[in-house]
C-alpha cells in the first residue's frame, strides 16, 4: 500500500537545515498494524504527516497503492485524504461547538454525494460502533478524554478511509483508557483496515504486527 | 462535494459558529448596518434639501424669463436719472412681433395701491393682478370651481374676477359657493368666474392665494392705469436660450424707452432657468459629496467586516486545519469564510437598507404632517436606483469584506495549524 524510497524532507530553522526525513525508505502492506517508534524529534510524526499528504516532501518516492505522491497539488492532497486516510490526534483535535455526532458528520461534507440523511445514519452507526451510542449529543467538553478520542477515531473511520494514521493516539490519556483505546484500534485493524500508530510505549508497540524505529529522519 | 451555498449544513455550520460569537456577529453586522443606513440618510436628507430648493420656484415654468422697468440711473437724451420706465401694451405688441424665440408673452399689471375687496359684510384687502390667459402656462394655477380668465374677457374688458382660495376663505361662507357672486373692489363690481389654488409653492403661498385675478384691459381701465403694463413672463422656445431672448428684450426696451444702453439696471429681470441650471449644478456637486461619504461609512463598516473575519479566521486557525486533515479543498474553506461574510454583510445590509427606507419615508410623512412648511426642506425620499445602486454596493462590499480573510484562511498549513503544544 506504502512504498517509500530515500525520502527527503528538510525544515529551515533560522540558518540551520533540520533533516526531518533524511533519505527514509519503508513500505507497509495493506491490512497491516504498525507501530511507530522513536525518541522526539526522530522524525515520526512527520513521516505520518507524509503518509497522509498533511505534508509535502522534498524529494525522493512515495506510492500510495502505485499512485505517485509528489509534489501534488494542495487540491489534490486534499482529495487525497478525504479518500484514503483517517486521522487520529493525541490531543483530539475535535470542534468544540459541535456534538459528538456532528464532530463524526464532519468529514462526510466533504465527501462526494453523501445525503444528509445518510451522513447522519452513518455517523450514528459509527458512534455506537465505538461505543459512545448514548452520548452523540454531548459536546467534547461533556466528554472525558477516551470518549473524545473514540468520537475523533469514529470520525476518522466514517468515510471508509483505507488507512487509519494515530499520532500517539494515547499520549494524553491514563493507562486503562489507554488499554481500551488500544483494544478498539486492534478490532478495526482486524475488520480490515490498515493502521498505522506512533507510540512511545512498548505496551502498545508489542501489540501490532510489526515495529517500525526511527532515527534522525530514517527507519533505524 | 457538498460545497453549494444552498447545502443546509454549510449553513448550520455557519450559525453555529455566528452563535459562539454573537456579541462579534452582532457588532459585525451593525457596522455594515450603519453604513447602509447613514448611506441612505444622507441621500434621503439631500434629496430633502435638493426638493425644498426647487420648491422655491414654487412651480413656476423653469424655462421663463421675467422682465420689468425699473426707474433709469443713467441721464439719456436729455432725461433726467430716476424716470420709471413705463412699459404699455406697445411692448406688448413689439415683443411678439419683434423677439424671436418666444413662445408666450404674457403681461401682468398689479394694482400697487392698498385695495379693499367687500362681499356682502365680509372686506379683505387682496392683490389685485391684470393678467391674460396665458398666465396658466406660467403658474402653477389649478382652477378649483369656475374658469380662468379668457380672451373674451380681454377683448370685452368684462368685469369677471378669479379669486384665489384665500381670497374665498376670507370672504365667503364655507357652505357657499362663491361663482356668481358680485364682488366690490373701491367701489368697482365684478362677477366671481372662478377659485383657484396652486400647485407646490415654496414661496408665500398665502399671499399667492390671497390674490384676485382679473383681465388686463379692465385692470387698466378700472383702476386708471390706461395700457400700462406691469411685467412680462415669457416662455422661451425650445432651441433658443432665456440670455439671449433676455438680451434682445433688453436691446428692445432700451430703444423703445430712450435708455442709455449701459443702464442695465432700468430694467429687472429674473430668468429662472439660469438660478434652475445653477442649483442642477450645485445638487449635482452635493449628490456626489453625499454619496462619497455615505459610502465612505460603509467602507469603514466593510473594514470592520473584513478585520473581524481576520480575527475570526486566526481563531479558527485549528479548525480549519482540522477541516483540511479531513478533506477540505482549499476552494471549500475559501466559499465557507465568505459565505459567511456575504451572509453577515447582507442580512446586515439588508435591515439598514429597510430601517433607511423607513427612516426617510417617516421623516418626509412628518414633514408632510406639519401644517407649517419647512423652508428649503421637504420631501426627503429614496429612489428606486438608489436602494437597488446601494444594494450592489452591499454585495460587492460583502464578497471583497470576506476575501481577504477567506485567502488566508486557504493559505493556513494543516500541519501548523493541527501541532500539539
Ligand atoms: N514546522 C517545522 N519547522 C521546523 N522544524 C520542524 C518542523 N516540524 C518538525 N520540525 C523538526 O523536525 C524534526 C522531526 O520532528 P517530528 O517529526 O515532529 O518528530 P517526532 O514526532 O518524532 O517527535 C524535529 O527536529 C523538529 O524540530
Ligand atoms: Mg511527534
Amino acid at each position: 500500500m506504502i512504498e517509500m524510497t530515500q525520502l527527503h524532507k528538510t525544515y529551515l530553522m533560522g540558518d540551520t537545515q533540520v533533516h526531518a526525513l533524511n533519505g527514509l525508505s519503508l513500505t507497509i502492506g495493506r491490512g497491516e498494524l504498525v507501530a511507530i517508534m522513536g525518541s522526539s524529534g526522530s522524525g515520526k510524526s512527520t513521516l505520518l504527516n507524509v503518509i497522509g499528504a498533511l505534508d509535502s516532501f522534498d524529494s525522493g518516492s512515495y506510492r500510495f497503492s502505485g499512485k505517485d505522491l509528489h509534489g501534488i497539488s494542495q487540491k489534490d492532497a486534499a482529495l487525497f485524504r478525504r479518500d484514503h486516510i483517517g486521522f487520529v490526534f493525541q490531543s483530539f483535535h475535535l470542534l468544540p461547538y459541535k456534538t459528538a455526532l456532528d464532530n463524526v458528520i464532519l468529514p462526510l461534507k466533504y465527501q462526494a454525494s453523501v445525503g444528509r440523511e445518510e451522513r447522519r445514519k452513518k455517523a450514528a452507526a459509527m458512534l455506537c460502533r465505538v461505543g459512545l451510542h448514548d452520548r452523540m449529543n454531548h459536546l467534547p467538553a461533556e466528554l472525558s478524554g477516551g470518549q473524545q478520542q473514540r468520537v475523533a477515531i469514529a470520525r476518522a473511520l466514517v468515510t471508509g478511509a483505507p488507512l487509519l494514521l494515530a499520532d500517539e493516539p494515547t499520549g494524553a490519556l491514563d493507562s486503562a483508557t489507554t488499554e481500551e483505546i488500544m483494544n478498539l484500534l486492534i478490532e478495526i485493524n482486524t475488520e480490515g483496515k490498515t493502521v498505522v500508530i506512533v507510540t512511545h510505549e512498548d505496551e502498545i508497540a508489542r501489540r501490532t504486527h510489526r515495529i517500525i524505529r526511527m532515527k534522525d529522519g530514517v527507519v533505524a | 462535494m457538498n460545497i453549494g451555498i444552498f447545502d443546509s449544513d454549510r449553513w448550520e455550520d455557519i450559525f453555529s459558529h455566528m452563535g459562539k460569537h454573537k456579541i462579534r456577529t452582532f457588532l459585525t453586522a451593525f457596522g455594515v448596518f450603519w453604513g447602509i443606513f447613514l448611506l441612505l440618510l444622507l441621500l434621503g436628507a439631500g434629496s430633502g434639501i435638493e426638493n425644498g430648493v426647487f420648491k422655491q420656484f414654487g412651480g413656476v415654468a423653469v424655462n421663463s424669463l421675467h422682465i420689468w422697468g425699473n426707474t433709469t440711473t443713467l441721464p439719456f437724451k436729455g432725461n433726467r436719472p430716476g424716470r420709471w420706465v413705463e412699459l404699455t401694451n406697445e411692448d406688448t405688441q413689439a415683443i411678439s412681433t419683434l423677439v424671436k424665440g418666444i413662445d408666450i408673452v404674457c403681461p401682468r399689471l398689479r394694482v400697487w395701491w392698498t385695495t379693499t375687496t367687500r362681499y356682502k359684510k365680509k372686506t379683505g384687502s387682496f392683490s389685485m393682478i391684470g393678467t391674460t390667459e396665458d398666465l396658466l402656462e406660467i403658474e402653477p394655477i389649478i382652477i378649483q370651481e369656475g374658469r380662468f380668465i379668457n380672451e373674451r374677457d380681454i377683448a370685452q374688458e368684462r368685469k369677471i374676477a378669479v379669486i384665489g382660495t384665500g381670497v374665498r376663505d376670507i370672504l365667503f361662507e364655507k357652505t357657499e359657493s362663491p361663482i356668481g357672486s358680485f364682488i366690490d373692489v373701491n367701489g368697482v363690481t365684478f362677477l366671481v368666474a372662478g377659485v383657484f389654488d396652486i400647485e407646490s409653492y415654496g414661496g408665500d403661498r398665502r399671499g399667492a392665494l390671497e390674490t384676485v385675478y382679473l383681465p388686463l384691459s379692465t385692470t387698466q381701465s378700472a383702476f386708471n392705469l390706461p395700457h400700462r403694463i406691469g411685467w412680462y413672463s415669457l416662455l422661451i422656445s425650445e432651441g433658443f436660450s432665456a440670455a439671449g431672448v433676455e438680451s434682445a428684450v433688453r436691446a428692445l426696451f432700451t430703444a423703445r424707452h430712450d435708455i442709455d444702453p449701459r443702464d442695465t439696471r432700468a430694467i429687472g429681470s429674473w430668468d429662472s432657468s439660469r438660478e434652475y441650471n445653477n442649483l442642477q449644478g450645485l445638487f449635482t456637486g452635493i449628490r456626489l459629496f453625499l454619496w462619497i461619504v455615505g459610502i465612505g461609512t460603509l467602507l469603514a463598516g466593510i473594514v470592520g467586516v473584513s478585520n473581524i473575519m481576520l480575527i475570526t479566521v486566526k481563531e479558527r486557525t485549528r479548525e480549519i486545519g482540522i477541516r483540511k486533515a479531513l478533506g477540505a479543498t482549499p476552494f471549500s474553506i475559501v466559499s465557507m469564510i465568505l459565505q459567511e461574510a456575504f451572509f453577515i454583510t447582507s442580512v446586515a445590509g439588508y435591515l439598514g437598507l429597510v430601517a433607511g427606507v423607513f427612516a426617510v419615508e417617516g421623516a418626509a410623512s412628518f414633514i408632510r404632517s406639519q401644517p407649517q412648511e419647512i423652508s428649503y426642506f421637504s420631501e426627503p425620499e429614496v429612489s428606486i436606483s438608489v436602494a437597488l445602486a446601494a444594494m450592489g454596493i452591499l454585495i460587492l462590499s460583502g464578497t471583497l469584506a470576506g476575501l481577504f480573510p477567506a485567502l488566508k484562511a486557504a493559505k493556513i498549513h494543516p500541519v501548523i495549524a493541527l501541532r500539539e503544544e
